[in-house]
């Protein structure tokens, strides 16, 4: 019985430590080495982007902002690069991914309203590496170009970030 | 249309970029990993691997840039 609690004691305190070496980890990543990317993670995966673009219908601005972006459609073996999921007439998804890792996913979706086309654009899904999110810039240079192009289309756009 | 193809040709510069940094990078690590007696054939394999991580992160700020 003495030996059986040992082993589990044992164990634990394995575990205890595998546990604050992966914990500790992520704070340092978090705090010290990737502060910057840390929040600015944070900052991208709340962000969602509201346009409204007067006289324009939806499957028109969706079509745009995914001919403008002209991300491919399949996915790289190796290399982590953003790609368009699929689009409809309200709504597009895209995400930077190879063929074996999503890192993160985001929807763009847009509705026909009497004075024009409404729509947002927000991030999904995401993963983290160390406590950062992966793919954190990449995440805010798709956010503000769906601004931006919106914007050209004659709209307005608005982003917030929840606290 | 030409702006189109200039992002392309960019993006496929970074994915060129990015698999000779990773080999670079996988080969430099392999051999410092086996080691070696001449220190001199050391430092190369740590720069050979030093080198390859330089040209990914190379990379990847180039594919941003196709971005927008």
């Amino acid at each position: 019985m003495a030996q059986f609690l040992a082993l589990v004691a044992f164990i634990a305190v394995i575990a205890l430590i595998v546990w604050a070496k992966g914990a500790s980890r992520k704070a340092l990543n978090r705090h010290v080495w990737d502060r910057t990317g840390h929040q600015g993670g944070q900052v991208a995966i709340k962000t969602t982007t509201s346009f409204v673009v007067p006289d324009k219908a939806a499957a028109e601005v969706v079509r745009t902002v995914v001919d403008t972006l002209g991300y491919p459609t399949t996915k790289r073996a190796l290399a982590g690069e953003m790609v368009l999921l699929g689009a409809t007439g309200t709504e597009a998804r895209f995400a930077l991914a190879n063929k074996l890792h999503e890192s993160w996913m985001s929807r763009l979706s847009v509705a026909d309203e009497s004075d024009g086309a409404h729509g947002s654009y927000e991030v999904l899904r995401w993963t983290l590496v160390d406590g950062v999110v992966a793919g954190w810039k990449e995440m805010e240079i798709v956010a503000r170009r769906v601004g931006e192009i919106t914007t050209a289309l004659g709209g307005t756009a608005k982003v917030t970030v929840p606290e | 249309m030409n702006e189109q193809r200039d992002i392309l040709a960019a993006r496929s510069r970074a994915r060129t970029i990015r698999m000779v940094g990773i080999a670079m990078f996988a080969i430099g690590a392999i051999l410092a990993k086996v080691g070696t007696t001449n220190i001199g054939l050391f430092i190369f394999y740590v720069a050979l691997a030093l080198g390859g991580l330089g040209l990914i992160v190379h990379s990847q700020s180039e594919y941003r840039k196709t971005l927008g």
